[in-house]
């Protein structure tokens, strides 16, 4: 072992006591488990958002890195320079493909077939600026001001294809989000998404914490649109407690007579 | 580095004896002070006051009054409101004993200023303090308050308003307006509405009346439960919900799973259909506006 060679190597006046602690400590320290990872969906939030940073800024250099506040709202003021940086970078690769394809066909005699590049460069395109638009929303939704927050949930309406990332974070807001008129907005965004599970678990939850009697007539009335059987027990709490707002009591009642 | 900018100021020397108010008061103009009531003057500079400053207040007890004026920095005017107080306690107006002077047991509120953001915060929730607050013409505005109005005039900016038992009443404002309360009335006149911003005003137990330029470009989802929806404005009806915010694709959809998901949707709303919103746009659309409420109606009025 490497700590008895060291021991026998030291001066006999030396107190190997200490050496030995500071080997047990770290021998203990190593047999301590690592923690337990954050959640899966905070983890998938802060790559994509990372990812997109760092696609926005490969082209600009790696001059800043993003801000934190308050450990969570990771963007700022990232939105439009993002933009930019992201709309710089689709027409330099635009450049680069094109001029690319130009060298390569007058040095190798037409070699490479151009057209097919251009078809799979503007698909690569369409693709980018999806992600683009949806990284758009997902920054917006983290924004400090509530008319940005409010702006992108309601671009999340113009996603075709939103990814998971998006929805889940539509139910951040439901379940989160500090201001009341966000908080309805993202019921009205989570209709199309209302057979996902994630979404039906999510809404049904957010039925019982939500503070404010608006939304939670709001998702009442998401619960009796969609169908949803599986919250009659969430309803029937809802009912029954004599903390909830009158309205909001009145409106489970008949919420579970539409669903009963 | 955030100690540099970061400048703090309280209120300490202001919850100084009565008798040092007098002096401070003459220098700005006489303010309409009502006998029962404690006003604390303070002007806050912002630090870049050629950039538009924010002004944030949360409070549990009063109401909340902002005002857009010339100025360049902020005028807060805090008054406790003395009969809200418990009834064993002195009213601050009773003079001290002779030869005796008042200390300052804590201060009413405290007030910070960092990167042209005022924050206002009251040190103890059960104390009520009604505030008026004067602030350059475009400011941002995020107030709150449980038991109180709020009321705004003449400022333009992102305003997030929201009290749970007043009224809200926006006069003349501009910029864009998030703004709640649960058993008050929300009344709104906006003369300028920021071009691409969305906008709420809802409700539970209150009306919710909205007055919008003549000329505004938007989409209105407007909703009332148990009440009617009024409008001077030539609504252009749009009957899909899901729809509203102008994204109608004429292309069939590349992904199935949406296609699902809103056939789902669409079967399930055919079996219950309680979804008695308008939707509407106004001036060929533009953003969002919301304008929801359970109990009262909803009116929204052409400006002039």
């Amino acid at each position: 072992m490497e700590h008895e060679k060291l021991s026998r190597l030291l001066p006999d006046g030396l107190d190997t006591t200490e050496s030995d602690e500071l080997d047990a400590t770290w021998r203990m320290l190593g047999a301590i488990d690592s923690p337990a990872p954050d959640s899966e969906r905070m983890r998938a939030r802060l790559d994509g958002v990372i990812d997109a940073v760092e696609q926005a800024h490969v082209d600009r250099g790696p001059e800043r890195s993003a801000p934190l506040r308050n450990g969570t709202r990771i963007f700022h003021s990232y939105v439009l320079q993002g933009l930019a940086a992201a709309a710089t970078l689709v027409i330099g690769i635009g450049i680069g493909w094109f001029a690319a394809g130009r060298a390569g066909g007058s040095a190798f005699g037409g070699s490479r077939p151009a057209l097919n590049d251009s078809t799979a460069q503007i698909a690569a395109m369409r693709s980018e600026m999806h992600d683009l638009r949806e990284m758009v929303s997902l920054s917006l939704m983290q924004q400090q001001s509530a008319t940005e927050r409010l702006k992108g949930v309601t671009w999340t309406g113009q996603l075709d294809r939103p990814s998971g990332e998006v929805v889940s974070a539509l139910l951040d807001a439901l379940m989160h989000d500090p201001n009341v008129n966000v908080r309805l907005a993202t019921i009205d965004a989570l209709e199309r998404f209302a057979s996902r599970e994630e979404v039906r678990r999510g809404t049904i939850q957010a039925v019982a914490q939500q503070p404010s009697p608006l939304v939670q007539i709001a998702l009442i009335d998401f619960m009796v649109k969609t169908n949803e059987r599986e919250s009659v027990p969430a309803l029937r709490r809802l009912a029954m407690d004599p903390q909830a707002n009158d309205a909001v009591r009145a409106r489970a009642a008949w919420g579970l007579q539409q669903l009963g | 580095m955030r100690n540099f900018i970061l400048s703090t100021i309280f209120v300490t020397a202001l919850a100084a004896p009565l008798a040092a108010q007098p002096s401070e008061q003459r220098q700005g103009p006489e303010p309409p002070s009502a006998p029962d009531a404690t006003a604390q003057r303070l002007t806050i500079p912002l630090s870049d006051p050629a950039r538009p400053g924010s002004v944030e207040i949360d409070i549990v007890m009063g109401s909340i009054t902002v005002k857009g004026t010339n100025r360049r920095d902020v005028l807060i005017e805090a008054r406790s409101t003395a009969n809200v107080r418990p009834p064993r306690r002195r009213t601050p107006d009773e003079p001290p004993p002779p030869g005796l002077r008042r200390l300052t047991q804590n201060t009413p509120f405290s007030v910070e200023e960092d990167k042209n953001t005022v924050s206002i915060d009251v040190n103890s929730p059960t104390r009520s303090i009604d505030f008026t607050i004067e602030v350059p013409l475009r400011t941002s505005l995020d107030l709150e308050t449980v038991m109180g109005s709020v009321s705004v005039e003449g400022v333009e900016g992102e305003l997030e308003i929201e009290s749970v038992n007043g009224a809200v009443t926006l006069t003349n404002v501009g910029g864009s307006v998030v703004a709640h309360t649960v058993n008050g009335k929300l009344v709104a006149t906006i003369t300028r509405a920021a071009p691409q911003q969305p906008m709420a005003f809802t409700s539970l137990n209150g009306s919710v009346d909205v007055t919008l330029p003549a000329a505004v470009k938007a989409n209105l989802r407007l909703r009332s439960d148990q009440g009617d929806v009024y409008t001077d404005f030539d609504l252009q009806l749009r009957s899909d919900s899901s729809n509203a915010n102008g994204n109608a694709n004429p292309n069939p959809n590349p992904n199935p799973r949406v296609d699902l998901d809103r056939q789902r949707a669409d079967i399930r709303r055919q079996r219950v259909d309680i979804d008695n919103a308008i939707y509407g746009s106004v001036n060929g659309g533009g953003p969002d506006f919301e304008m929801r409420t359970f109990n009262g109606n909803v009116y929204v009025r052409k400006g002039k």
